[in-house]
């Protein structure tokens, strides 16, 4: 073996000094026929006789030489850094050739890794956590998408984890943002920290480990523990400057002290994960007991003992949730819908992924075809030399080997060129603010990316070159010497192919186009919805009353807060509202009272804290009924306005203003019938809805909703001033715009429609070059041809419709494939249309117009050209 | 006649075979020895020996210096190392063995068609 090892050294070695070696096995042939010419001049011979008897013994010296390289080098690879070098040479003599087809491969291999690198972090990817195919996401089984229904009540969680045996862990956290932030005061202006509450063993679970300090303990997990804080890595380098020593310390927030007990990895990215698009800035233990009698609460996530499959804990879980359920009568029935935890974070992006993957693929494909089509055109103008090489005794497969050898070394070229070109995609998708994609922070080009691209660059290699390649090989050398004399035309074969490809290309690029063009209506449909409120110069601020402040006062604070803020000159209405649209979200059980549900059906409402003003700061219609007023106090009769889906489901074809509505064992008299409201998504309307006044209803922390002609930037001042008048304890915090809230639900889809553009502009474009390079090779080819036709009485007229009505036909062969391609395609992308058929008649008529008319831009050029032919000069050339 | 076509290995062998028994040698020399001993039935040409020189110095096998003949012309020489000592011993057996059932059982395939 080490012989073994010890020779291939030794061969890699002489490869590396070739010079050196065949310096010196030059001199010792010259020795070799001193020695033979010295033995046969003492044999008597004349000099000139024995230096040739000499030689004819010795025999060819490059075959000696040859014998020798190979004997000790390692012949395989030194022949393939031959191919490589005639190939860089041959692409040296033609650097305009070559450029293009580097460029075209690196636009589709770059936009490749860079796709690849985001389905790789998003999809494909273990979650960054430990034993992330083991963590389960369990919520109730329910297709609604309310924060309360997918959560559970304490004890339901607690007997999951008692009762569960297929589990080795389970953990909670809190997903409802707003209840637990604080205030950080004493430290320059005040800012506020959004708390995420988690249960026990969260942190172990994920196995996520302190980045500084510790992870809480026992007591401080306890109902009334010691108050303990952990930092996001974020939040301490941005709001304690990355302070080492805070760790430790007592920091003052909402007037309370906790302990910073320590910083998390800046790796773990809680909100990218469980919440994208939502803010966490420090976590704190979870209080089981505060928390038990609040209704649904926790979001629950598994972790799977080792070697279970998911099957059997969804088979428990079927069991073992009656069980619960009965122990737990007063909750109702509880259901459990089991998925593993990878599934459920990058459910909402994954179809959207798999779409782009695929669009990016066939941007490669087309890319190819049209290399393909290049290469063809090329070799075709090389099929003498190549034959020639097979007349003097080249082996078929080396002359393939060659010719691939060839597009390997364009396509690394372009590969290279690629990479740079995916790092700077990647480096946009990153950077776009408000994106809301979860994992988005763990996008990056690794070495599998670069893997990827490396195959990605040889498979498409392979792909374009080996059609050309063996399509010369395989030419027979007599006919390849006799075409392309005079009088010949061209082989018919070599026009079929080329044909062929522009088809497959406009095909592909028909697929593209259409399914960018169904997300495109998606998009616009989707942006053209009524949201039922108008988002445009809204501006929303968190408004931070005092902590521990009685609800009497605050109450009064809060109404003159809103009236002194609507008095502000530029703001047209003012309001208060602890839930906003595409934002936070909790729901409350309804019904009409006296009425009584099937257990399961109990019908659930969206709840907005609100008071007067908000319906008219955020516009949204008021179809019956009155808003709140200052007159609807704590103790005044309890009120509320419904939308008007609520008031259809308690009170079908009646007016519901005038009549109760009930929650738990509330009463409320409705007042008020407002429009529907996008909750949850663009997409989803026809949601509860009900609205309650902060005075008599306890609120969530309440945002200070402006409607007003000045941007942000200019009121935000104006109103902090108006607060700091009033009460200086008063705070606004995280301002935002309601156009940022419906830019990020539509995010997603914006980032997917912006994508597939840019990729269906550059399929448009590789087929335009694709279709035009065609033609333009073909024209050439029968520049004779159409010579002896217009010698024959042809018009240039003539001449050119015929180019033109020939390209017309290959690219409408290729609309025609793509559409039923498309209509297959679409079928598959249902899932993400929105109010568009995936058979949408304008989508597939605009494609199909677009690319015939690229078509024929593309071939206008070469039959202008054909048209020009001089008869005499045609058929006088060569 | 026609030149015996050589088995894979046989040449090194021979190389090897005639460095033990001549001692240093240079490549001229080493073909004209196999040239005479064979009575010219192996090596088509001289030049091929050195193929075989080269890949036996690769595996260590033999060892070169340049040195100067006897009528002082300067020549590479090739010497048997230890590890070729061995190795001839121990293809020269397998090489006896493989003439041996060879011969067995050609002389056998033989005396049936008899």
């Amino acid at each position: 073996m080490t012989d073994r090892l010890r020779e291939t050294w030794e061969r890699v070695k002489s490869v590396a000094q070739r010079d050196r070696r065949d310096a010196d096995f030059e001199a010792e042939l010259e020795s070799h026929m001193a020695l033979a010419t010295a033995d046969f001049e003492a044999q008597g011979l004349g000099r000139d006789e024995a230096r040739r008897k000499a030689a004819q013994a010795l025999g060819g010296r490059d075959a000696a030489r040859e014998g020798h390289r190979d004997a000790r080098g390692l012949p395989w690879f030194e022949s393939v850094v031959a191919d490589v070098r005639y190939a860089l040479r041959r692409l040296v003599k033609a650097p305009g050739f070559a450029l293009s087809v580097a460029a075209i491969l690196a636009i589709g291999i770059g936009a490749n890794t860079a796709i690849f690198s985001v389905v790789n972090a998003i999809v494909l990817r273990p979650l960054p956590f430990a034993n992330a195919d083991r963590l389960v996401w369990i919520a109730p089984d329910t297709d609604n998408e309310g924060q309360s229904e997918l959560t559970y009540p304490v004890a339901i969680a607690e007997g999951m984890a008692r009762g569960s045996t297929t589990l080795d862990g389970l953990t909670t956290y809190f997903p409802f943002y707003g209840y637990f932030d604080f205030v950080l005061s004493g430290r320059g202006d005040a800012e506020r920290l959004a708390g995420m509450p988690v249960g026990r063993g969260f942190f172990e679970m994920l196995g996520v480990a302190p980045a500084k300090g510790r992870l809480f303990s026992r007591e401080e997990l306890q109902p009334n523990g010691p108050k303990a804080m952990l930092l996001t890595h974020a939040t301490w380098q941005r709001t304690f400057g990355s302070d080492p020593t805070v760790v430790g310390q007592s920091v003052t927030v909402s007037e309370q002290p906790y302990t910073v007990i320590g910083v998390l990895p800046a790796s773990f990215d809680f909100a990218s994960t469980f919440m994208p698009g939502a803010r966490v800035d420090m976590f704190v233990p979870a209080d089981y007991e505060l928390l038990r009698n609040a209704g649904n609460v926790f979001a629950v996530v598994g972790r799977l003992k080792p070697g279970v499959p998911l099957s059997a804990a969804r088979a428990e879980f079927q069991s073992l949730m009656p069980r619960i359920s009965e122990a737990n009568a007063h909750v109702g029935t509880v259901t459990a819908r089991l998925t593993a935890l990878d599934r459920y974070v990058n459910a909402r992006i994954h179809s959207s992924l798999l779409v782009l993957w695929g669009a990016v693929g066939l941007v490669l494909l087309i890319a190819c075809a049209n290399l393909s089509g290049l290469l063809l055109a090329r070799t075709a103008s090389r099929s003498k030399e190549i034959a020639v090489r097979l007349a003097i005794g080249a082996g078929r497969g080396r002359i393939v080997r060659q010719l691939l050898t060839e597009s390997i070394v364009l396509s690394s070229i372009g590969a290279a060129l690629g990479i740079p070109l995916a790092y700077a995609l990647v480096r946009y998708v990153k950077a776009r603010p408000g994106l809301s994609v979860p994992l988005l922070h763990l996008v990056e080009i690794d070495g599998m990316a670069l893997l990827f691209t490396a195959v990605l660059a040889v498979a498409s290699s392979v792909f374009f070159g080996l059609l050309p390649a063996a399509r010369i090989a395989a030419g027979d050398p007599q006919r390849a010497m006799r075409s392309q004399t005079r009088g010949s035309t061209q082989g018919r074969g070599h026009a079929w192919l080329r044909s062929g490809l522009v088809v497959v290309e406009v095909a592909l690029a028909c697929v593209l186009l259409v399914g960018a063009g169904l997300m495109l209506r998606t998009f616009l449909r989707v942006q053209a919805v009524d949201l039922g409120f108008a988002p445009s110069q809204v501006v929303a601020l968190r408004l931070n009353t005092r902590p521990g402040m009685d609800n009497g006062p605050r109450r009064v604070l809060v109404d003159e807060v809103t009236r002194r803020v609507a008095a502000l000159p530029g703001v047209e209405a003012a309001g208060v509202s602890d839930a906003l649209p595409l934002d936070r979200n909790r729901t409350w059980g309804v019904g009409a009272p006296g009425r009584t549900y099937p257990p399961g059906e109990n019908p659930q409402a969206y709840v907005y804290i609100t008071g007067p003003g908000y319906l008219r700061a955020m516009n949204i219609r008021l179809r019956e009924g009155r808003d709140f007023t200052t007159a609807d106090t704590a103790d005044t009769d309890r009120v509320a306005v419904i939308n008007e889906t609520l008031a259809q489901s308690l009170y079908p074809g009646q007016t519901a203003v005038g009549r109760d509505l009930q929650n738990g064992n509330r009463t409320f008299r409705i007042i008020g019938v407002v429009s529907d409201v996008r909750q949850t998504s663009l997409e989803n309307g026809h949601d509860h809805q009900m609205y309650f006044s902060y005075t008599q209803v306890r609120d969530a922390g309440l945002d200070l909703i402006v409607r007003t002609n000045l941007p942000a930037a200019t009121i935000a001042p104006a109103i902090r001033r108006a607060l700091g008048e009033l009460d200086p304890s008063l705070s606004a915090t995280d301002v935002r715009t309601l156009d940022t809230l419906v830019d990020r639900a539509i995010s997603p889809r914006r980032f997917l429609v912006a994508l597939l553009g840019g990729f269906s502009l550059i399929a448009l474009v590789l087929a335009c070059v694709g279709i035009y390079s065609t033609v333009a090779f073909t024209v050439g080819e029968r520049v004779r041809e159409f010579g002896v036709r217009m010698a024959l009485g042809a018009s240039s007229n003539d001449i050119r419709q015929h180019v033109l009505r020939q390209t017309l036909l290959v690219a409408g062969l290729g609309v025609a494939v793509g559409a039923v391609a498309s209509f297959l395609v679409g079928r598959v992308m249902a899932s993400l249309l929105y109010e568009t058929s995936a058979a949408d008649v304008t989508t597939f008529g605009v494609t199909a117009l677009v690319l015939t008319g690229v078509a024929a831009l593309a071939a206008y050029i070469p039959a202008m050209r054909a048209s020009r032919v001089s008869p005499m000069e045609a058929l006088r050339g060569d | 006649m026609s030149k015996l076509d050589l088995l894979q290995g046989t040449l090194d062998l021979m190389v090897l075979q005639t460095l033990h028994t001549l001692g240093p040698q240079h490549g001229y020399g080493i073909a004209r020895r196999i040239e005479q001993i064979s009575g010219d039935e192996v090596l088509l040409n001289q030049g091929t020996i050195y193929a075989s020189l080269v890949r036996l110095q690769q595996r260590g096998w033999i060892t070169s210096e340049w040195g100067t003949s006897d009528n002082n012309r300067r020549a590479k020489y090739y010497a048997l190392a230890a590890p070729g000592g061995a190795a001839l011993a121990r293809e020269t057996a397998q090489w006896h063995r493989i003439a041996g059932v060879m011969g067995r059982v050609l002389g056998t395939a033989e005396g049936d068609g008899k």
